[in-house]
């Protein structure tokens, strides 16, 4: 498969909606253009953020559709770190128990492919972005979408080595070894996911604003309170009430200006912009 | 509602495309092929289809710029009256910007 099919793949997967208004463009620039491989990160970029973009203007409840997106970094690690250790899994059964040489031979390349790994990770990480618009920690996706593979053999070739060997004894315990370095891939693969959709830094704003608007409605009850009782001649705290509230409000603007930041403003606004003057009619 | 929006920074990582897509359709309407070569001749950027069709949906989506009728596969966009005016305010505050910091390195 050439860069360019994989482009059309990738395009083929956008959102009905977008893909009625821009393929036959989209396409026409693929064919026309030349596509390199960083352009498929692009594109993929591209396609998570307009499935995201589709999945929260049609949700009616926008906070708990972040929370699933904030969630989907990690689970895609996870399916993802399945997959690779199946597949590995999958070759062992086919290929039967490896010699000492096929071990070694193996076990070598898992190691070098980690060393390249890592290095192409400490290159992506000068690189990131550095802008307020990005999730902290992101990779530039030309090199994720390189990177992602190298994880997936590294994953399937230690499937490929351990599966089936007996454990061997040592000071920490077989099992505690295993899930230390399931969590260890799982992070890397989640995080590799991250840099592709800003997930979690939605997930992020999303907590952030629904927590700030608690500290509102509560303190808000607060200044009720005060008020009341300075009504009633007795002294209490109105000043400290108000510059609760007024902090929280400052959060709370902070938590919207990342949104609109990761360019989701526009198609929350409508639901934040609701809520709030339902507020205010009520006050 | 819609909500007038009149600042290319509401874009978040789409704002410097976009501002590359509208100072390449300022000298007139252009399809997508033609202004990645264009802005790759201005700047030294190439914008990839992703960014490049990112970005064109938020300008289209805040009417900053809007779609000519297609021809074969290919569809020009034209800079909208409100889109010139953001262009013009952001290469104003472009051009201060550059003012400032010259007369800055000047007195060093």
């Amino acid at each position: 498969m050439t860069i360019r099919t994989w482009a059309h793949a990738i395009v083929r997967r956008y959102p009905a909606a977008w893909r009625e208004r821009y393929e036959a463009e989209v396409r026409g620039l693929i064919d026309d253009a030349s596509i390199q491989f960083r352009d498929l990160g692009e594109l993929l970029r591209g396609l998570f953020t307009e499935r995201a973009r589709e999945l929260l203007t049609s949700a009616d409840n926008p906070r708990r559709t972040a929370t699933i997106l904030g969630l989907m970094a990690p689970v895609a690690g996870g399916v993802f770190l399945l997959l690779a250790w199946l597949t590995g899994y999958a070759m062992r059964s086919v290929v039967g128990p490896l010699s000492d040489a096929g071990q070694y031979v193996g076990l070598s390349l898992a190691i070098v492919l980690m060393i390249v790994f890592f290095v192409m990770w400490s290159r992506g990480w000068k690189r990131r972005d550095r802008t307020a618009a990005a999730a902290p920690g992101s990779l530039p996706p030309d090199v994720v979408v390189v990177m992602l593979p190298m994880l997936f053999v590294q994953v399937a070739l230690f499937a490929v080595i351990l599966s089936g060997e007996p454990d061997s004894p040592s000071l920490i315990p077989n099992w505690l070894n295993r899930v230390f370095q399931l969590f260890v891939w799982a992070s890397i693969a989640g995080s590799l996911l991250s840099s592709l959709f800003p997930g979690h830094a939605l997930l992020q704003a999303f907590t952030n604003i629904s927590f700030a608007e608690r500290q509102i409605r509560s303190n808000e009850q607060w200044v009720q309170g005060c008020r009341e009782m300075i009504s009633k001649g007795v002294p209490s705290p109105l000043q400290d009430a108000l510059a609760q509230v007024g902090k929280w409000t400052v959060e709370r603007d902070s938590a919207r200006a990342r949104l609109k930041e990761l360019g989701y403003e526009a198609r929350f606004r409508g639901v934040i912009g609701r809520r709030d003057s339902g507020r205010e009619t009520a006050t | 509602m819609k909500r007038i929006i009149d600042s290319l920074d509401d874009l978040g990582r789409f704002s410097e495309p976009a501002l590359l897509i509208m100072i390449s359709l300022a000298d007139g309407p252009k399809h997508g092929y033609a202004m990645t070569q264009d802005i790759e001749q201005v700047s030294g950027q190439k914008l990839g289809p992703g960014t490049l069709y990112g970005a064109i949906a938020r300008l289209e989506e805040r009417e900053w710029i809007e779609a000519l009728p297609a021809e074969d596969r290919r569809r020009p966009y034209k800079l909208t009256g409100a889109g010139t005016k953001v262009l013009k305010a952001r290469l104003d505050s472009l051009r201060a910007m550059a003012r400032i910091g010259s007369a800055r390195l000047a007195e060093l």
